[in-house]
């Protein structure tokens, strides 16, 4: 029945051509659209990952409500408070409470695989007459490139360099651009009300993110001086062996601390939800692309079955029992689905490829030299498997009308 | 006796319009059978009925003893591919095969091509089709076609053979040749033929004729 089949598809060339461009086209759209978005989700994802903390602890600031303050100011004696200007501003600490502890646990937790204090403070920059104001985090250069890939990411320069102390500093590439500065200059960096300190410019970086890009680093010794806080830090990075399980990390720790701690997706809440956006355009454009295929699939078969009444009369009358009539009609669409799903899945393959080979800058956001485009064998199987899932729903309402012919209703007809 | 009818009936459509009551009449083995009557006397239904093709809406049908409703529809399937041979008006050839495939189509069935070959080959030679065998269809002419038909109805080399009007679409030396065939196949093969045909002529070809008006046997 299957051979039968096949002459069936092959006597009708360009029906049968047609059909398999619309399945095709259905494989090829579902592989390259999907690398391409899955790509670059995930590419974003190892960008944020690697290139921030994937958690962050740090001192809690919170704002102040409008009855906080009661109960310090009037106790219990008052049952309601009205004020005529309601208290306002932060309230809790600059700094990380008890860091030791937190190194403690951190180090005996086995889902830690390193972590990096931090003190991060507002600082201006001036070089000459251009003064720039951004944050300055001070950091141990070795534990930070064991949380974050920012040593992979270096223009000029190590970032290990700032490790020897003596006021060193590792500028991002939009600071330099913006301060005019280059390697080997002293940058005027002042904190707070302090008196102003010369840094050394001893690197630069960029990680295509202009928020981080505009940053700089120094040793943590070098940036609590600066900002007279000696052994205080204001956060801590970690990096986890899975990143995945950072949420639930983060909310537990949260909880048992006075800081406050968020996860990496946390953190870019805003970025990630821009990913369900994405996923639905994907899954909307793969569903018209599918559909339109499935009912190319159903309209052929439905026309071949109409065409051919005769020969499931004869079939019939030759002994060919309801599967056999099934099996005639329902192999035309899965074989089309199949060649078609095949030649869409390579041609996509090599689009990936080819994809992948081309330059590109991040957009601003992200460091990427190339497509990120996923080129991976679960996106080829989903694709076979919608392509053969496809086919044989579209060929089973045809295959099974036809299987419901009886000679007789045929031969009746005078067809 | 090999096909027994007893008191076969059939009413098709809504509301029921009666197309055949209380047939009933034996055919014996090797017999040779024409179905005769006015259009619409019920000649065509009956074959149907007979070769299980449709089912009585009253009466059994039995063949070597076993009655046709009692079969189940995989021992039915087989029965009807290894007993039966069937001609109709229209040739019903398959347009994608050539004239050899077309011919072995029944054989595909139970996977006996191989087995079934020599004699599709030499059916096709007897019938004058052997240069043709190759062939589809389209390229054959209306008694070719005819012969093409009846070589793929006797290729499984059945115990029965049913042929609705196998003329009924041909010239007079085409119809004659088809005619010929079928005899030959009861002579020579001893297959059980029951054929339907309004023309007198091809009629008197067999042995026995079975005379229907307004569904029911008026003679026999």
């Amino acid at each position: 029945m299957i051979a039968l089949g096949i002459r069936y598809l092959l006597s009708r060339k360009r029906q049968t051509l047609l059909t398999l461009l619309g399945v095709y086209f259905a494989g090829f759209a579902y592989v390259t659209i999907s690398g391409m978005f899955i790509g670059f989700q995930g590419y974003m994802i190892e960008q944020l990952v690697d290139t921030t903390a994937q958690v962050h602890i740090a001192a809690r600031q919170d704002y102040l409500t409008e009855h906080q303050l009661d109960e310090a100011f009037y106790e219990k004696i008052v049952k309601h408070v009205f004020w005529t200007s309601p208290p306002s501003g932060v309230v809790g600490y600059l700094e990380v409470q008890n860091p030791q502890s937190w190194y403690e646990r951190l180090k005996a937790d086995p889902r830690v695989q390193a972590y990096s204090p931090l003190i991060v403070i507002p600082a201006l920059f001036t070089l000459n007459k251009i003064s720039v104001s951004t944050n300055l985090i001070g950091c141990d250069p070795e534990q930070q490139a064991k949380v974050t890939s920012i040593a992979e990411y270096m223009l000029e320069g190590q970032f290990a360099d700032i490790a020897a102390g003596g006021n060193r500093l590792i500028l991002g590439s939009e600071l330099m651009k913006q301060l005019g500065a280059g390697i080997g200059h002293y940058i005027q960096v002042t904190a707070g009300a302090f008196a102003s300190v010369p840094f050394k410019v001893v690197g630069s970086f960029s990680l295509g993110n202009r928020a981080i890009d505009l940053q700089a680093y120094g040793q943590i010794s070098d940036v609590q001086r600066l900002y007279h806080k000696p052994n205080r830090v204001t956060e801590i990075a970690v990096r986890l062996g899975d990143y995945n399980q950072a949420a639930p990390i983060a909310t537990n720790w949260s909880k048992i601390s006075p800081e406050r701690v968020e996860s990496w997706d946390q953190q870019n809440a805003n970025i990630l939800s821009l990913n369900s956006i994405r996923d639905f355009l994907r899954y909307g454009v793969i569903l018209i692309v599918v559909l339109v295929s499935g009912f190319g699939i159903y309209n052929v078969l439905n026309m071949t079955v109409t065409q051919k009444r005769r020969d499931i009369a004869i079939l019939r009358s030759m002994g060919a029992d309801t599967f056999d009539i099934i099996a005639l009609f329902f192999s035309q669409g899965l074989i089309l689905g199949i060649t078609g799903g095949f030649f869409g899945l390579a041609s996509g393959y090599f689009a990936c490829r080819y994809l992948r080979s081309l330059p590109f800058s991040g957009g601003g956001f992200v460091h990427a030299t190339y497509l990120p485009v996923l080129v991976t064998p679960a996106i080829y199987v989903q694709a076979m498997i919608l392509a053969l899932l496809t086919a044989s729903i579209a060929s089973v309402l045809p295959a099974r009308a036809a299987s419901k012919l009886t000679p007789i209703e045929i031969i009746r007809a005078g067809e | 006796m090999s096909i027994k009818l007893e008191n076969v009936g059939k009413q098709i459509g809504k509301p029921a319009t009666r197309i055949l009551s209380d047939i009933s009449f034996e055919i014996g083995d090797g017999e040779f059978v024409a179905l005769t009557g006015k259009s619409g006397s019920g000649k065509s239904t009956l074959l149907y009925l007979i070769s299980s093709l449709d089912n009585p809406s009253e009466g059994r049908i039995f063949f070597s003893g076993g009655a046709l409703d009692a079969m189940e529809p995989e021992e039915l399937f087989r029965f009807r591919n290894q007993k039966m041979g069937f001609v109709f008006q229209f040739h019903y050839l398959i347009a994608e095969l050539s004239a050899l495939e077309n011919v072995l189509m029944p054989a595909w069935k139970f996977d006996e091509k191989k087995k079934r070959q020599g004699l599709a080959e030499s059916l096709l030679e007897q019938f004058g089709l052997k240069d043709k065998m190759n062939r589809l269809p389209r390229q054959l002419s209306g008694g070719e076609q005819q012969r093409l038909a009846i070589a793929r109805a006797l290729v499984m080399e059945p115990q029965y053979l049913f042929a609705d009007e196998p003329t009924g679409s041909l010239d007079t030396v085409n119809g004659e040749i088809v005619m010929n065939i079928i005899t030959d196949a009861n002579l020579k093969r001893k297959t059980t033929v029951i054929l339907v045909t309004h023309d007198p002529d091809f009629a008197n070809a067999a042995k026995r004729q079975i005379h229907l008006s307004d569904g029911k046997v008026v003679r026999q």
